[in-house]
C-alpha cells in the first residue's frame, strides 16, 4: 500500500515538475514518444502478421528508432544548453535526420 | 549388333597385338557338340556341328540348359591350345540384344559353354522368342577369329495363366548402372505468404496513429506557427516546405508504384527547387535572427 502511494507521489511530483519544462522540450518529448510508439507498432505488426516486405520493415523500424534516438539527443543538447542553444543544434539534427532518411530510403524499395 | 561391337573390337585388338607379336595361325574347331539338358541332367536334345553354318533348331525353356562342347586347335601351335576368348552368343532376333556365355575348361579336355536360362534372363531381361546362337573363338596368336553360327534357339519362359508367354521386358546391365537422373524442373520462387490486405491497411492506419496523436498533443501543449515567416519571405518559406512535402509524397509514390529510373529525375528537379527555396528561406531567417538576437527561431 505504501509502495503504491509512493509511486503515486513520484508520478504526481514528476507531473508537477514536468509542467515547468519549456514548450519546445515538451514538443520534442511528444515527438520522440510518437517515433518510439510507431516503431513498437511496426514490431508488433511484424510479430503478429509477418515480415513479408522485410526490407520495408527494416527501413520503417530503424527509421523510427533512429528518429527517436536523434530526437532524444537533440533534447539533451537543448535542455543542457539553456538559452545559448537553438538553430545550431537544430541544424545538426536536420542533417542527421537527412542521413538517416537516405539510409532508410535505400531499404524501402 | 551394337552389343557385339565391343567383343569384335576386343578380338580385333587382340588380333592386332597377336599378329605383331606371334606367328599367324588359323584356329580350327572340332568336336562341337550342342546339347540341351533337362534339369535332372538327362539329355533332351543333342546335335553335332561340323561346319560354321549349322542350322539347328533348339528349344530352351526355363528348366533347361544349353551346353556346347568344343575343342579348339591352332595351326602351328601347341597341342594343348586354349583360346583366350571363347564365347557362346545368343542374339535376340527382335531387339538385337545379345547375351554372352564364356567357355570353361571341360573335364575330359576341350572347352564347355553352359548357357543357363536364368543367366540369359539376367543378361537381356525377359525376352521370349527366337535367338541366334553363335560360337565365337579368338586368340592373340591367330589373325582370324572364328565365328560359327549354330542356328536358332527358341527361348520359352514359364507360361502365364492363359498359357501365353510373358511380355518382353528387355533389360541390359548397362541400363541399371546408368539410369537417367530425375528431370530438373525449373522452379520459380514461391511467393511469400501474405496477410490479407485489410489487415495490412488497418495496421498502416494504426502505425500512423502516433503521428496524429503527436499533432494533437503538440497543439494541446501549445505549439504554434508564429515563427513562420510572413510578408515578403513567406513565399520562399512556403515553397521550401511544399518542396519537402512533395519529396515525401514522391517517396510514397516510389514505394507504391514508381521505379528508381522514374523517381530519380523527378527527385532531382524537386531537390534543386527545394534547395534553392531553402537557401532563400534560411538566409531570410539568419538575417531576421541577426536583427533580433534574443529571439530564437523554431
Amino acid at each position: 500500500m505504501s509502495q503504491i502511494s509512493n509511486l503515486k507521489e513520484i508520478i504526481t511530483s514528476f507531473e508537477s515538475a514536468y509542467r515547468s519544462t519549456p514548450t519546445k522540450l515538451k514538443l520534442l518529448d511528444a515527438f520522440s514518444v510518437c517515433a518510439l510508439l510507431t516503431a513498437v507498432l511496426q514490431f508488433v505488426y511484424a510479430k503478429l502478421v509477418g515480415t513479408f516486405p522485410f526490407n520495408s520493415f527494416l527501413a520503417g523500424f530503424f527509421c523510427c528508432v533512429g528518429a527517436f534516438v536523434l530526437t532524444v539527443s537533440l533534447r539533451m543538447k537543448v535542455s543542457e544548453g539553456g538559452s545559448a542553444s537553438g538553430p545550431r543544434e537544430f541544424g545538426g539534427y536536420s542533417l542527421a535526420m537527412l542521413t538517416l532518411f537516405i539510409a532508410a530510403w535505400n531499404y524501402v524499395g | 549388333m551394337a552389343r557385339a561391337l565391343p567383343l569384335i573390337l576386343a578380338l580385333a585388338i587382340g588380333v592386332a597385338i597377336g599378329g605383331a607379336a606371334a606367328a599367324d595361325g588359323a584356329i580350327s574347331l572340332s568336336g562341337v557338340t550342342v546339347r540341351v539338358l533337362e534339369a535332372s541332367g538327362s539329355v533332351a536334345d543333342k546335335h553335332s556341328v561340323t561346319g560354321p553354318d549349322a542350322r539347328l533348331r533348339l528349344s530352351l525353356d526355363h528348366t533347361r540348359t544349353l551346353e556346347v562342347k568344343l575343342t579348339a586347335a591352332l595351326a602351328g601351335g601347341d597341342a594343348d591350345f586354349r583360346p583366350q576368348q571363347a564365347f557362346l552368343r545368343l542374339t535376340a532376333r527382335g531387339s538385337g540384344d545379345a547375351a554372352y556365355f564364356a567357355a570353361t575348361k571341360a573335364k575330359g579336355g576341350g572347352l564347355v559353354v553352359t548357357a543357363k536360362h536364368d543367366e540369359l534372363q539376367k543378361q537381356v531381361g525377359t525376352q521370349p522368342g527366337t535367338y541366334d546362337a553363335a560360337l565365337l573363338v579368338g586368340d592373340t596368336r591367330s589373325a582370324q577369329p572364328v565365328e560359327w553360327a549354330l542356328g536358332e534357339v527358341k527361348v520359352l519362359y514359364p507360361p502365364q495363366d492363359d498359357g501365353s508367354q510373358p511380355e518382353a521386358k528387355p533389360y541390359r546391365p548397362l541400363d541399371a548402372t546408368f539410369r537417367p537422373k530425375p528431370e530438373i524442373v525449373h522452379q520459380h520462387r514461391q511467393p511469400e505468404r501474405r496477410a490479407p490486405a485489410v489487415v495490412s491497411l488497418f495496421f498502416s492506419l494504426v502505425a500512423l496513429a502516433p503521428l496524429a496523436a503527436y499533432v494533437v498533443a503538440a497543439l494541446r501543449i501549445g505549439a504554434n506557427l508564429k515563427g513562420f515567416p510572413t510578408g515578403a519571405s513567406f513565399l520562399p518559406a512556403a515553397a521550401f516546405h511544399a518542396g519537402l512535402a512533395a519529396i515525401c509524397a514522391l517517396y510514397l509514390l516510389f514505394w507504391l508504384q514508381l521505379n528508381l529510373m522514374q523517381t530519380l529525375p523527378i527527385l532531382a528537379i524537386l531537390g534543386v527547387v527545394t534547395a534553392v527555396f531553402g537557401r532563400i528561406t534560411l538566409q531570410g531567417a539568419a538575417a531576421a535572427a541577426a536583427a533580433k538576437p534574443p529571439q530564437k527561431q523554431e
